[in-house]
């Protein structure tokens, strides 16, 4: 039997009763500590259907044959403090693309940038070819190069009658706002694509 | 599942059999002190493997390596052994159905895709080069080795909650090593009443599935640290902790980018004991230089200056360390432990006042982190719920008056961690521009970074508060503790 010498020991529970109640009462607000019922152990998919910041190489290579992905330099350097007007690109991983294959990449070049170009190339002109992205949606976040404290996001557009899946497929990145970022099939940006776009 | 049950059984036995074949017959010790020796033979074998280009033969190496162990163990050292053993067994095949049959997961976090995405390079024999660069580096190499051993395509889901049931062992261990001679009573109250704290606070338990390397370096520095106080009180250290010690700082290093300063961290007390032999000493320190330079030139990482031999980058760090044992520095050596810990004040002193305002939403997140988030009104949003209000609240108590060596060091590595953690999340962030300390959420790394050391600090006031001898009345039985 535990006896009391002093006040102090029954502060001691008091406090740590106190504590325990609280944090299963609040233990809720915390979100749940684990989830239960996952299916998916398959690395690829486990990943590749998360809204993950840099799966979209993932999501591509899991549909096509083998992707190549053009002017998607994310080399820039972050910068302390930059903000949307430093962005000139969004972030893919080159190890995420040698990592799982499927996907080669050319990081020479940035994003084409059609922010002030009037062409076909408009969110109102692509939105018959958008991918509904695996954890529902059609943007997904990525990180802003530089990075900055907002994401970028990204969509990805492809013609489903003239690109199918486990055909090869060429992406473009393309900037079609300040921090809104595209890949989108070549074929589909050589046919709504009428003027070239600021170098 | 089945090849899951049998990996992870294996590495459990495995482990477990040759820990008790270097003298580590305690059953709470061996199954961690287990776990570790696997993990450092998983990253020789692999690392020795790379070297030669035959990466594809190490799986199988690894595996006739913890048989034979297993088989060895069961001739020469059958007595108690089977112990371990069963616990060990019994705790993978429960991980493996916790994770397979029942599907518990943890949150998903980038982090952990990171880490899968790397293990998933490493199960397929991919090329090591691609992992040069910082990002990779960050998310470690020990944990990701042991997530490579699962079935084609997929993680070894079950390792996760076994690593935290080995951490669980090792605090337990350290507990019960230190007090062991304090009325069981009391014992046992203190026990249950942090381990209600412990448990109620989620972070706790998203931990137990969360796939990253938190856990496992935890296991490593209770493991550390618990070898260095005994060490310090009984003034001895026995070949089988040495052992269980250079396994526990090497895993250390190789788990997580500050695991390698966190480990220089916790052999301070170590180094600085005096009756420690130079060739012992020299082996604590090359367990940690070395497991850093195997990581670095298995990744080929960028901090390998440019046409650097790999095997001259390991020279020149492992040489470095060695250093230390110089006797010209022994006089800076026996007082480790209060110039590291003035080291480490005066370094995040000195950041603090450089970059005050630069941490001001650092100080922010700490508070709204580990306290209550005055903006929406909740617990702590770091989902540490009032954990470490209540560890500081009973610390309070404690403090004062006398104390054993064992509580006073304890509270040494508790501060040193702290301020560990803070300069490593300075440094991390400082990569990018100017130093940080985090943001408010559960998934901010500094606020991760508190599972790594958290045992330590619910051990610490476990012993502080069951050695304070005037808290309590003596209930009839004698208190033969080794209170000083």
């Amino acid at each position: 039997m535990i006896r009391v010498k002093n006040l102090r020991i029954v502060t001691i529970a008091i406090v740590a009763s106190g504590i325990i109640g609280v944090n299963l009462a609040a233990f809720t607000s915390s979100g749940d500590p684990f989830t239960s019922g996952n299916t998916v152990f398959e690395v690829k998919k486990y990943v590749g259907d998360s809204d993950w910041i840099e799966n979209a190489p993932i999501v591509l290579a899991g549909r096509f044959k083998h992707v190549r992905l053009v002017n998607v330099r994310s080399d820039y350097k972050a910068i302390a403090e930059s903000d949307a007007g430093d962005v000139v690109g969004f972030s893919v991983q080159k190890e995420i693309v040698d990592i799982f294959g499927g996907v080669d990449a050319d990081f020479s070049d940035y994003p084409l940038d059609f922010r002030s170009t009037q062409t076909g190339l408009n969110f109102e002109n692509l939105k018959p070819y958008q991918f509904r992205l695996p954890w529902g949606g059609y943007e997904a976040e990525v990180r802003c190069v530089p990075a900055t404290a907002k994401d970028c996001t990204l969509a990805m557009f492809w013609n489903k009658t003239t690109v199918r899946r486990h055909d090869d497929a060429t992406f473009i990145g393309v900037r079609l706002s300040d921090s809104a970022f595209a890949l989108i099939e070549k074929h589909l940006f050589e046919q709504l694509n009428v003027v070239k776009p600021i170098a | 599942m089945l090849s899951e049950i049998l990996v992870l059984a294996l590495i459990a036995a495995g482990g477990v059999s040759g820990a008790w074949l270097v003298g580590v017959r305690t059953t709470l010790l061996a199954i961690p002190t287990g776990l570790l020796l696997a993990t450092v033979a998983r990253i020789l074998i692999f690392s020795t493997c790379n070297l030669f280009g035959v990466r594809q033969f190490s799986t199988g190496i690894f595996y006739v390596a913890l048989a034979a162990t297993l088989l060895i163990a069961a001739f020469k050292v059958r007595n108690g052994l089977y112990r371990p053993l069963i616990l060990s067994f019994a705790a993978s095949l429960i991980s493996v159905f916790a994770t397979r049959v029942l599907g518990l997961a943890s949150t998903r976090h980038g982090d952990s895709y990171w880490i899968l995405s790397v293990s998933h390079l490493m199960q397929n024999n991919g090329d090591m080069l691609i992992l040069d660069g910082h990002t990779p580096l960050k998310r470690g190499f020990a944990y990701p080795l042991l997530l490579a051993l699962g079935p084609q395509d997929q993680a070894l889901s079950g390792i996760t909650p076994y690593i935290f049931f080995t951490l669980v062992c090792a605090v337990a261990w350290l507990v019960w090593a230190l007090v062991k001679n304090a009325p069981r009573n009391r014992v046992y109250f203190v026990g249950a009443v942090l381990a209600a704290m412990s448990f109620t606070a989620p972070v706790t338990l998203r931990s137990i599935f969360y796939i990253n390397g938190h856990t496992l370096l935890a296991v490593s520095l209770v493991l550390v640290t618990g070898i260095a106080v005994l060490a310090t009180r009984d003034q001895r250290l026995s070949n089988a902790h040495l052992v269980a010690l250079c396994a526990a700082v090497y895993v250390a290093t190789s788990t997580r980018a500050e695991g390698v300063a966190l480990a220089a961290i916790v052999i301070l007390p170590l180094v600085s004991l005096r009756f420690l032999s130079r060739g012992r000493l020299a082996l604590i320190i090359t367990s940690l230089t070395s497991a850093f330079a195997v990581w670095q030139a298995t990744y080929a990482s960028y901090l390998i200056p440019n046409g650097m031999p790999w095997f001259l980058f390991m020279a020149i760090v492992v040489a470095a360390g060695l250093a230390a044992t110089v006797p010209w520095f022994d006089w800076l050596r026996f007082r480790a432990v209060p110039i590291g810990l003035i080291g480490l004040t005066a370094i995040f002193v000195g950041a603090e006042i450089k970059w005050h305002a630069e941490f001001e939403r650092g100080h922010r997140a700490l508070l709204y982190n580990l306290v209550y988030n005055f903006d929406t009104g909740t617990l702590g949003s770091g989902g540490w719920g009032l954990l470490f209000v209540g560890l500081a609240v009973i610390l309070g108590f404690v403090l004062l008056g006398k104390k054993t060596v064992e509580f006073r060091l304890l509270l040494a590595i508790s501060a040193m961690l702290v301020l560990g953690s803070l300069i490593s999340k300075m440094l991390d962030g400082g990569q990018f521009g100017d130093p940080d300390l985090g943001r408010i959420g559960w998934s901010d790394s500094l606020n991760r970074m508190w599972i790594q050391s958290f045992g330590i600090f619910v051990i610490t006031v476990a012993i502080g508060l069951i050695q304070k001898e005037t808290m309590w009345l003596r209930s009839g039985a004698k208190n033969k503790g080794n209170n000083s």
